[in-house]
């Protein structure tokens, strides 16, 4: 137990790619995007949410309207600076080399589901 | 083309017609099906936090929607297979933990029960009363229904009576005791106001029952009303205690379910307090009622039993106390080690009590306790201010995980000046440690060190007759020894 929260794998992989979206001018992500950046399920991505909502590591805020017309809000995260203390401290301990995410398609390896997601939201991030 | 070959050819582009628009129709129906799968799995997943179902809710709704329409529907069943996986790991965490604290609680009444029926003393005669063995089998499957009280309170209620109603029939020296009150207490708890009231006065047929044993016991009319008169009190304080502590504790949690804020919150520390002093005290008359059966008030040595009553008491409300307070619940072997020896000093003629710390109590809860636990009753009240007073002193000067015997006496007399004596060896510690300035006014904070005051009102004297002050076996008032003790 490296904190408040259970360290497994996905956890670490959503941790990596809110990092890299804070480093990137402090972006936030919503969900779908999580989910693709770190090759994860749904289920699991926000079970690892859930629990880093818990521990104060993350929040969310909800968009004031989705960009396309007749679409629900989407719901956006972003490491607070406890979490980018934290992250940064774990993910340091336990992936000193960090795994590269993008592009994700055109990288051998990548899962059937992986690819096909990317392939019907037109592989952007 | 032959008619044959028509039919296939029809057969096919039926076929293929149906097939086409079933998935068409599928796809268009995916999205309102992976809708209502989500939002299923949502409020199964976060039964336990209302304010995550309704963000939760709209987040993985609006999520679908960025999905890919073939994506929609398998999205939505992993999500629902997820967090039906997690509710049945959830249930069966419950059920385990319900096994565990119903087992516990069976085994504890049965014990009570046949204990108030003095069975157990027989146990050697078996062999000569089978009948022992039948009255010790009924007694448990009258107790097993218990273990659904929660479930189907006015069932088991019921069930119970009509036990214990058949039980004077079949088993004339059998005397139930645990199972109505507890039935009781179940529906008081789980059901409204009316029904409870009604289940306390239908218990009036089983209780008169029971009661009405000693006619069958006792030949002599004077010997009958001696036996039944404080039996039927005994009986009727522990059901009209059972349900209002059922009344009181639903009433607690309703209370306490409706406070949300964080100050209210704080506030409800004082009804869980509240809560577990209602349950110590249906503990107290429970342990009253077999130790008041088991006396029948024409033994000599009321005052030495009582002093167990007391004993036990203490133990009980003093554990149930921090464990509805500290969370998550602790061992604490001080206290649990005080309640079995109470338990054991009646089976050995009270020869030994034994007190202790609780282990990693702190100084602010201990205070809270003392001062909660006041209004539990004018005398467990003072033993609780001298147990805890002392202890929460001796918690301040000595490391966590020392334990304070205090052994060796045999009667209430003897347990109240042992009791006393021991917290004013640390009176005296603290004044040798921190000057009389210290011994003076701390005592005067409320809650804290304000043994004094009590000591003064104490009936019984420390230099009582047939009282022997045993010297505490650690070094109390040694300065020298503050070093290594600190």
């Amino acid at each position: 137990m490296d904190g408040p929260v259970r360290v497994t794998n996905p956890l670490l992989d959503v941790l990596e790619v809110l990092l890299e979206a804070f480093d990137n001018d402090r972006q936030e992500l919503h969900g779908w995007a999580i989910m693709k950046a770190a090759a994860r399920s749904g289920p699991t991505v926000y079970g690892v949410l859930d629990r880093l909502e818990d521990a104060d590591w993350i929040t969310g805020r909800w968009e004031d309207h989705h960009p396309q017309p007749n679409k629900p809000r989407r719901r956006f995260y972003r490491l607070t600076p406890t979490g980018v203390v934290s992250a940064s401290r774990l993910l340091t301990a336990r992936r000193p080399a960090p795994r590269q995410y993008s592009p994700r398609p055109t990288e051998p390896g990548l899962t059937f589901t992986g690819w096909l997601s990317n392939l019907f939201a037109g592989g952007a991030r | 083309v032959s008619i044959a070959n028509l039919g296939q050819v029809l057969l096919t582009a039926v076929v293929t017609a149906v097939v086409g628009l079933f998935v068409m129709e599928s796809y268009q129906t995916t999205p309102w099906l992976a809708d209502k799968l989500m939002r299923w799995s949502v409020r199964l997943r976060y039964t336990d936090n209302p304010e995550r179902v309704t963000v939760r809710g709209e987040e993985l709704i609006s999520l679908l929607e960025d999905l890919p329409t073939l994506f929609k529907l398998p999205t939505a069943a992993a999500f629902l297979l997820r967090a039906l996986a997690y509710r049945l790991a959830s249930c069966r965490s419950h059920a385990r933990l319900a096994v565990q604290r119903n087992a516990l609680l069976l085994l504890t009444l049965y014990f009570f029960d046949c204990y108030a029926f003095s069975s157990w003393r027989h146990f050697g005669q078996a062999a000569n009363n089978p009948w022992l063995i039948l009255v010790w089998l009924y007694g448990l499957a009258m107790l097993v229904p218990l273990a659904w009280r929660d479930r189907a309170p006015v069932t088991v209620f019921s069930i119970q009576c009509a036990l214990t109603v058949a039980a004077w029939p079949i088993m004339p020296q059998y005397i139930p005791i645990v199972g109505i009150p507890t039935a009781v207490y179940a529906v008081s708890l789980h059901r409204s106001r009316k029904v409870s009231l009604l289940a306390l006065l239908a218990s009036v047929i089983p209780i008169g029952l029971v009661a009405a044993v000693g006619f069958r016991l006792y030949p002599d009319p004077a010997l009958q009303l001696r036996w039944i008169i404080p039996n039927t009190l005994i009986f009727v304080i522990v059901t009209v205690g059972a349900w209002g502590a059922g009344r009181m504790i639903r009433a607690s949690q309703q209370h306490v379910q409706h406070q949300t804020e964080p100050r209210a919150v704080q506030r409800s520390l004082g009804v869980r307090f509240r809560i577990a002093v209602a349950k110590a005290g249906l503990v107290v008359v429970f342990a009253s009622a077999v130790f008041g059966l088991e006396l029948r008030l024409t033994s000599a040595s009321l005052g030495q039993h009582f002093g167990v009553i007391l004993t036990f008491c203490l133990a009980a409300v003093v554990l149930v106390a921090i464990e509805s307070v500290a969370r998550p619940p602790r061992f604490y072997p001080g206290l649990i080690g005080g309640t079995v020896c109470a338990l054991s000093i009646f089976a050995f003629d009270f020869s030994l009590l034994f007190s202790g710390i609780a282990f990693g109590v702190t100084t602010a809860l201990t205070c809270a306790l003392i001062r909660k636990l006041k209004y539990v009753g004018v005398v467990i009240g003072v033993w609780v201010n001298i147990v805890g007073i002392a202890l929460t002193v001796l918690a301040d000067y000595f490391s966590p995980g020392w334990l304070a015997p205090v052994t060796g006496f045999s009667g209430l007399g003897f347990a109240v000046g042992a009791l006393a004596g021991f917290a004013v060896a640390v009176e005296r510690c603290v004044r040798e440690k921190y000057s009389w300035v210290a011994a003076r006014w701390l005592p005067r904070i409320p809650g804290l060190i304000s043994y004094a005051p009590i000591l003064i009102a104490l009936p019984i004297s420390l230099a009582s007759p047939g009282a022997i002050n045993p010297e505490p076996s650690i070094p109390l008032g040694e300065p020298h020894d503050e070093g290594e003790l600190s």
